[in-house]
């Protein structure tokens, strides 16, 4: 079950910051608003339960990703509240965190102990693991040399290595060539039907129509609807 | 099913169990061995550059300053390799540290649910690996010019599982502080060479004693923790009572920053990357 209650998300444009700033910042925090923070969530109620298939929708910049984030416990939420029950397994568009001087094995274990596999379990994966992939000999090099299509094999074929309670899948499927994608797609089929909880954002209405039994359409980082699928798609499609 | 409840905290944080701190331990040292592969395999020496390099450091500085402060080189050649050893896993602690999340932004942005404090202890693995081989060589060059292998020796383990904890602390504060303000390691890297300077590393602590200076000693927790390892190690004794009530004290304080550091950076971390 995912539960999210009056959730807001605002980054704080100052982020890291210079001495300069930090000083700067001390003297006058009181008065002066912090102009470069974003407000990427604003008030978000959801109750996700077990069984549901969810699809979000929205135009770039809508908090699609945000939410997927703050849902696997990456981005804390600045106001509000947020409950989940059972392992949570997440997939982005861009697959970030490898180390790049290490070989394509080496990145297969580290992800696998990241994800909250054991040794014996990635021991016992790695062949399958490997073989999903497809990139043979391709895995004894440092992945620096790999192309970002590759970096999504791997990652993918590691993160969809256990079934988690909970899928979070951030327009995966649309990266990788036309072959991997087909194999993705019926990977995910498969982990759709065992995970209790799927939530997938998607520019692709087809794919969240042929996945999702409810949609969440996003706008400007409020809810703007959340129904059934095939209404809420048809709304989306009138108002563009 | 791990039921996780998050206001304002990261969910993962809150799972508290043995079997979450087995796991930050085997992350962390997968990414530390990862680090030492790639540090010392890129090189022709490899591994002994470890020794090597703080070796050449003590002989080179050895010769000189022995001649100056009038020591004898066959004492005073073991004390610089053991004091530069141990000097060297100081700095690699808050060096690391200090990129110990920013190195991770790709895990961090992506990987739901890893301690961070996974991340300075990866630093931290690694230095310390260093630093055994380090000492191992200190033990040896101390042997070499007569040094006597006895069961003071066994006083060493003490303190180095007090500079584990010690390195360990100082990475995550470092790592915190770097990382929420950028300028930060200008800072620190001043202020790590004026604590160089002060501590007795390449001169023999006599000589702050003999120019009325034995409070620089006395307040200085380098000092006490150089002494824990240093005195079993090559004076052959027990160290004194005074050294590890000082170093306890240092390794517990800095512990404690190391745990207020990170729980006050848990919630916001993620954005100053």
């Amino acid at each position: 079950m995912i539960r999210l209650q009056e959730v807001s998300l605002t980054f704080p444009g100052r982020g890291a910051q210079s001495l300069r700033e930090k000083i700067t910042g001390a003297v006058r925090r009181s008065r002066i608003p912090d102009r470069r923070a974003v407000t990427a969530l604003r008030g978000i109620d959801l109750e996700i339960r077990r069984g549901e298939r969810v699809g979000v929708i929205g135009l770039n910049g809508a908090g699609k990703t945000t939410l997927l984030k703050v849902m696997c416990g990456i981005y804390p939420p600045t106001a509000g509240r947020l409950t989940v029950e059972g392992d949570i397994a997440c997939l982005f568009e861009i697959a970030t965190g490898f180390e790049m001087e290490a070989t394509g094995w080496e990145n297969i274990i580290t992800r696998g102990l990241l994800i909250g596999l054991t040794r014996r379990e990635i021991r016992e994966r790695t062949e399958e693991i490997a073989a999903f992939t497809e990139l043979g000999d391709a895995l004894d090099r440092p992945v620096k040399t790999y192309s970002s299509g590759m970096f999504i094999r791997l990652a993918f074929a590691v993160s969809t290595s256990m079934v988690p309670d909970v899928l979070l899948l951030d327009e995966v499927v649309a990266a990788g060539d036309q072959q991997f994608q087909e194999k993705a797609t019926a990977r995910l089929t498969q982990m759709v039907e065992r995970a209790s909880i799927l939530v997938m954002v998607s520019h692709s209405m087809d794919a969240i129509l042929a996945n999702c039994g409810r949609v969440v359409w996003l706008e400007g980082g409020r809810v703007r609807m959340d129904g059934p699928a095939e209404e809420v798609v048809r709304a989306y499609g009138d108002v563009r | 099913m791990t039921p996780s409840d998050a206001t304002g905290s990261r969910p993962a944080l809150s799972v508290g169990s043995r079997q979450k701190h087995l796991r930050t331990l085997a992350i962390a040292w997968q990414l530390a061995r990862l680090d030492l592969v790639r540090r010392y395999t890129a090189t022709m020496l490899g591994l002994a550059w470890a020794v090597l390099s703080p070796l050449l450091m003590a002989i080179v500085i050895g010769v000189v300053f022995a001649r100056l402060f009038g020591v004898e080189l066959r004492s005073f050649l073991p004390y610089l390799f053991l004091n530069l050893t141990l000097w060297g896993f100081f700095v690699a602690c808050l060096d690391g540290g200090a990129i110990a999340f920013l190195a991770a932004e790709g895990y961090i942005k992506q990987i739901p649910r890893v301690s961070l404090f996974t991340y300075p202890l990866r630093m931290i693995f690694a230095a310390f690996v260093t630093l055994l081989l380090g000492l191992i060589a200190a033990a040896l060059v101390s042997l070499f010019f007569g040094g006597k292998i006895g069961t003071a020796w066994l006083f060493v383990v003490p303190g180095l599982a007090l500079w584990f904890v010690f390195g360990f602390s100082i990475a995550c504060v470092s790592g915190v502080l770097n990382t929420a303000v950028r300028d930060f390691q200008y800072i620190q890297s001043v202020a790590v060479q004026a604590l160089f300077y002060a501590t007795p590393v390449m001169f023999p602590a006599k000589l702050l004693v003999r120019h009325d200076l034995s409070w620089m000693l006395t307040y200085n927790p380098l000092y006490h923790l150089l002494a824990i390892v240093r005195v079993p190690m090559l004076v052959g004794q027990v160290p004194q009572a005074s050294h590890y009530v000082a170093s306890i004290v240092t390794v517990a304080v800095s512990l404690g920053a190391a745990f207020l550091a990170v729980r006050r950076a848990r919630a916001r971390l993620v954005f100053w990357l």
